[in-house]
């Protein structure tokens, strides 16, 4: 099997193939300059330099974290935001193989890969962040603190980093052509589809149980014991989001590389999707509301962090649920998609309050904006979105391998049509 | 609580399976009660006394070979702005406006409180950070990742971290001068302080010495010695004339022990290991035992994927 | 605590402050076990062996002025390391009577004999927070008055670190220890406060007379003060005062009157109010009254036997029919 797999890599038939798509060299390479690339290549061209000097200079090369503000943009966005938003995989997985609904296996490849990508650089955010990087697997295999949230984050993001890339093994063996390889992968895949939900319902809410050891920093509005809850609940009506906004760009962007069949149902799929975000959007609010009461801290709504709390909880829960069900209703897919940019964008604005802004909020002068810091994310941000799409353009994620095809067709389920 | 977790450790280092199993309900129980160490030393902290010069800054700085300090010992200004505790100052002074009209500044003393259970250890992924027996909360670099975790968890804003260091940057911290403490000496600042305002000790004997004082000194101390219940207890304490709320104390830390706040979630992590694979798969059986739908134009719904070849 | 004495006082909240004897000593009893290492002994403070607290039959202070202490005192603990502090005993005890009196150092000195604070004090490491080291005890005594006005709490400023050179001291002349450590204290002829009184906003005072020739003593006026009345404490202190403590340097001899009866015009006046003479108060001092002391009249102690004019028959025999001034008495004077 390997000698037939490194045969195969080693043609050049394949590498054009499977790497160029198909294209001669000269054709792939001129075909690279377009006006997107150009940009991604200078914003990485800025910020690589930036990346290598945090190296070489230390963390306070690029970051303005402080002493007192320690965690700042690297943290707020690849690993508070990137996570709950990466939690597609562990979603459209329960969705597919623990809970039957067959009808979104065309969604369940990208999920899972945008749910890897989505770890991978966190974990890359983390090897920024971190003092000392190269110590990484230390909590794995050297030293062992037992005792903390954070213990618990690690060794889940790196189990789940490996299921999840079982999970897309499959995909991977097949562009291959790695048949034995890849029948091994799918017999796991309903071990690994357990194993990577009980992963990630455990470390999307230890993300909120971190801040549970910081009652007297984290603002009272923000501060709650049900913080792991709402940091689960929100992760999965943002993974949901994802799908759909994941599914919407490849549709708009990539065309080609999804199959004619998934664009038929890909509508029916949306809404469904729509609906579930609006169900749970829905618990988060309600939760929400308990936390609030439960917290008692009513008095401080009448104060900035107040106004901005209620515009968190209108304007980033209650009206992007409400627009989720007024697109479901109405059966009006672009409204679902509509909502799902909006819920998005409201849970990444509530991962930045809960790390950043409400953090530490009775200091007197904090700082929050370093251009540095932006670039870096900017470029860590572009490679993803690259590495993604080099991805979805090489590996069957939104189509079928053409091995596969019929043999995955006949379990197509025909989604619900909208109306 | 803090020895069976302490006793854990070592235990834990054996088996690297079970850490997918989060703590143990062991490590969580806390039906054996340990009151910590009865040898444990305190520092103790008669913020009346201390005339601010500065002298346990110097005397801290030569004892941990950290650079000398910047401004001289007599500039006053220094004083202008409050400092807090950074990676080449352990401690720091403060002063204070007395609230009291006619009374002179009160200069505050800052370092790590060397918290009975420390929200900095309880946070700790690798165990870097660790209470010892003796009382100090003692830091090991060669283990730590820089996640700054610990940073986040002290609620007074004591941890600080070298971010111009690339290649060995550390959490500093006052370490109570553990190795002089370990040799019978005692840390560098209390041992130097001119007007003997910091107090060297076992914690037990200080809080009766710090009780003694205020009960000696009728209407003149505020009846509350800071550290002895905060955050469930700290090595230093504290006594004052002035509320501790004008000193720059945090006064909404509570009682309970940091480690507290996380264990009711780290106890329900061994919870989902056991009931979602039994729930998940009940629910996997479930979904896909339920009769093919009738009318389906791809024909019948299957199990798994692994049949289709 | 009261403003005024924050200074001093406040360096020795430690220990009771001993400013009224009776009360603040017995207060003493409680914490002087653990406060002082030797066990006390109830003679080396009473005299009687049934003190009570109306009388608690003290012993008297072994010194009744300042004066009888030591103008220098030398402290060379660390004399291996330091050259010794030299510290003008006298003029901290002379100023030291206008506040807090030599008990503000001296605290649980028994009544016998002055005692040394390393007695109590040990050189090693304080065992209680009530009794400092000796380290402790210094400094809390010197540099909580001395870094806020010198705002320098180096310690060079008393230490001078010993070198080959510097083994041996020179004692400051005692005579000139104002002119060494502190400047000298210029005493005014003459006061004239500007006040805000509505019958009068000048008030003469004659400061040299009043010490001259009444003999008054510094403390006498200067009672309770701080510090920072002349030496920049850094402390903007608040001085207002209310109506009986503004006169109550005055009131101790002089009738200053209430905010009632207005009694202002004693003193208060539009103008400077010339120098006291005795014929003006009553009797003109001729023959041998000129050469009289004042004492031979005025009997009784303190500033107030001036208040209340003597009669004749302190010195003349008294007679029928003879009046004054309208005949000298005839019999001759029984001077003491």
């Amino acid at each position: 099997m390997n000698t037939h797999i490194s045969q195969s890599i080693m043609s050049r038939e394949w590498i054009q193939e499977n790497l160029l798509l198909g294209k001669p060299a000269r054709t792939y390479f001129r075909g690279l300059v377009t006006p997107l690339n150009v940009v991604a290549a200078i914003i990485i061209c800025v910020g690589l330099p930036l990346i290598v000097s945090r190296y070489i200079f230390g963390l306070a090369a690029v970051t303005h974290a402080s002493n007192n503000q320690p965690w700042g943009l690297f943290l707020s966005w690849g690993l508070f935001s990137g996570v709950p938003l990466a939690s597609t995989g562990f979603i459209m997985a329960a969705t597919v193989y623990l809970f039957g609904l067959r009808q979104y296996h065309p969604l369940l490849r990208p999920a899972v890969l945008t749910g890897f990508v989505g770890y991978f650089f966190a974990v890359v955010f983390l090897l920024v962040d971190l003092g000392r990087p190269w110590h990484l697997p230390y909590p794995m295999f050297v030293s062992f603190g037992t005792g903390s949230v954070m213990f618990l984050v690690a060794w889940h993001v790196a189990l789940y980093l490996s299921t999840q890339f079982v999970e897309f093994c499959p995909a991977i063996f097949e562009w291959l052509g790695a048949e034995r390889f890849r029948r091994w992968a799918v017999k796991v895949t309903i071990g690994a589809t357990i194993f990577g939900v009980i992963l990630s319902t455990l470390h999307q809410s230890a993300l909120g149980a971190l801040f549970l050891l910081a009652p007297a920093k984290l603002h009272p509005l923000w501060y709650s014991p049900y913080l792991p809850l709402l940091f689960f609940v929100s992760s999965i009506f943002g993974g949901l989001s994802m799908v759909i906004i994941e599914s919407t760009l490849i549709r708009r962007f990539l065309p080609g590389r999804m199959d004619p069949a998934n664009h038929r149902v890909l509508d029916g799929l949306t809404l469904g999707l729509g609906k579930g975000a609006a169900l749970t959007m829905l618990t988060y609010f309600g939760l929400k509301l308990i936390a609030l009461a439960h917290g008692n801290h009513w008095n401080l709504l009448n104060s900035g962090y107040g106004a901005w709390y209620l515009i968190e909880l209108i304007g980033f829960v209650a009206l992007p649920c409400f627009a989720f069900v007024l697109g479901v209703r109405r059966c009006r897919p672009e409204i679902v998609r509509f909502a799902a940019f909006w819920a998005v964008v409201g849970l990444v604005a509530n991962r930045f309050t809960v790390s950043m802004f409400a953090l530490n909020w009775q200091l007197p002068h904090r700082e929050f904006v370093s251009l540095k810091e932006a670039l870096v994310v900017a470029t860590i941000f572009t490679i993803e979105l690259l590495v993604y799409r080099w991805v979805v353009n090489r590996l069957p994620v939104h189509r079928e391998h053409t091995r596969y095809k019929s043999a995955r067709k006949r379990h197509l389920v025909q989604a619900p049509q909208p109306a | 609580m803090k020895s069976t977790r302490r006793h854990f450790f070592k235990t834990m280092a054996t088996g690297a399976g079970t850490m997918l199993l989060g703590p143990s309900a062991k490590a969580m129980s806390s039906v054996e009660q340990f009151n910590g160490y009865p040898e444990r030393v305190g520092m103790l902290v008669d913020l009346s006394l201390c005339i601010g010069c500065r002298r346990c800054e110097e005397a801290c700085k030569r004892a941990n070979q950290l650079p000398p300090v910047e401004a001289p010992l007599n500039d006053s200004s220094v004083f202008e702005h409050t400092r807090r505790t950074d990676a080449e100052n352990y401690t720091v002074v403060n002063r204070f406006a007395n609230p009291q009209p006619n009374q002179p500044a009160v200069y505050v003393k800052k370092q790590c409180m060397h918290c009975e259970e420390p929200a900095c250890a309880s946070a700790c992924l690798v165990g870097a950070l660790r209470k010892t027996k003796e009382g100090p909360v003692v830091y090991n670099p060669d283990i730590c990742l820089g996640c700054r975790y610990c940073m986040i968890a002290c609620p007074f804003y004591i941890p600080a971290y070298e971010y111009h260091n690339p290649t060995s940057p550390k959490v500093r911290k006052c370490t109570l001068c553990y190795e002089r403490i370990k040799a019978g000496g005692m840390p560098a600042c209390a041992e130097i302080c001119p007007v003997e305002a910091i107090t060297f000790g076992k914690r037990s004997d200080l809080i009766k010495l710090a009780q003694a004082q205020i009960l000696n000194n009728p209407g003149e101390y505020q009846n509350h010695i800071y550290g002895l219940d905060e955050v469930g207890g700290t090595t230093w304490l504290y006594i004052s004339k002035v509320p501790f709320a004008k000193l720059g104390f945090p006064t909404d830390v509570g009682t309970t022990p940091f480690p507290e706040y996380t264990r009711g979630f780290l106890s329900a992590v061994p919870v989902v290991f056991v009931v979602w694979p039994a729930l998940l798969g009940g629910f996997h059986l479930f979904a896909n035992n339920r009769q093919p739908a009738p009318a389906q134009e791809d024909g019948v719904t299957r199990n798994d994927e692994e049949t289709e070849q | 605590m009261n403003r005024r004495t924050c200074f001093f006082l406040a360096t020795f909240w430690v220990f009771s402050l001993a400013r009224a004897e009776g009360a603040d000593r017995l207060e003493q009893h409680s914490r002087a076990p653990s406060a002082v290492a030797q066990p006390l002994n109830c003679t080396e403070c009473h005299t009687s062996g049934h003190p009570t607290k109306s009388n608690p039959c003290l012993a008297p202070c072994p010194r009744s002025a300042p004066k009888q202490g030591p103008d220098v005192v030398l402290l060379n603990q660390l004399s291996s390391e330091y050259v010794p502090v030299i510290f003008a005993h006298q003029l901290h005890a002379q100023m030291t009577q206008m506040s807090g009196g030599c008990a503000i150092c001296h605290h649980h000195n028994s009544a016998n004999r002055i005692m040394a604070c390393r007695e109590c004090h040990s050189a090693s490491h304080p065992e209680s927070l009530a009794k400092p080291g000796l380290k402790g005890a210094y400094h809390r005594l010197c540099l909580n008055c001395h870094r806020e006005w010198s705002h320098e709490t180096q310690c060079s400023v008393c230490h001078a670190r010993r070198t080959a050179n510097s083994t041996r001291v020179v004692l400051p002349d005692p005579t000139d220890i104002m002119g060494l450590l502190h400047p000298n204290v210029k005493e005014p002829v003459i006061k004239i406060y500007q006040t805000a009184c509505d019958q009068g906003t000048l008030v003469t005072f004659r400061h040299q007379e009043h010490v001259r020739h009444y003999g008054l003593k510094c403390a006498t006026c200067h009672r309770e003060e701080d510090c920072s009345r002349c030496h920049d404490t850094g402390l903007s202190l608040d001085r207002t005062k209310t109506f009986e403590q503004h006169h109550s340097p005055c009131s101790l001899c002089h009738q200053t009157g209430d905010k009632v009866t207005k009694a202002c015009a004693g003193c208060h006046s539009d103008k400077e109010i010339p120098p006291f003479t005795h014929k003006e108060a009553g009797l003109v001092l001729n023959d041998t009254h000129q050469v009289a002391e004042c004492s031979d009249c005025h009997t009784g102690s303190g500033p107030t036997k001036y208040r209340d004019p003597p009669s004749c028959s302190n010195c003349h025999e008294k007679q029928e029919n003879i009046s004054y001034p309208a005949r000298l008495p005839g019999t001759k004077v029984k001077l003491p």
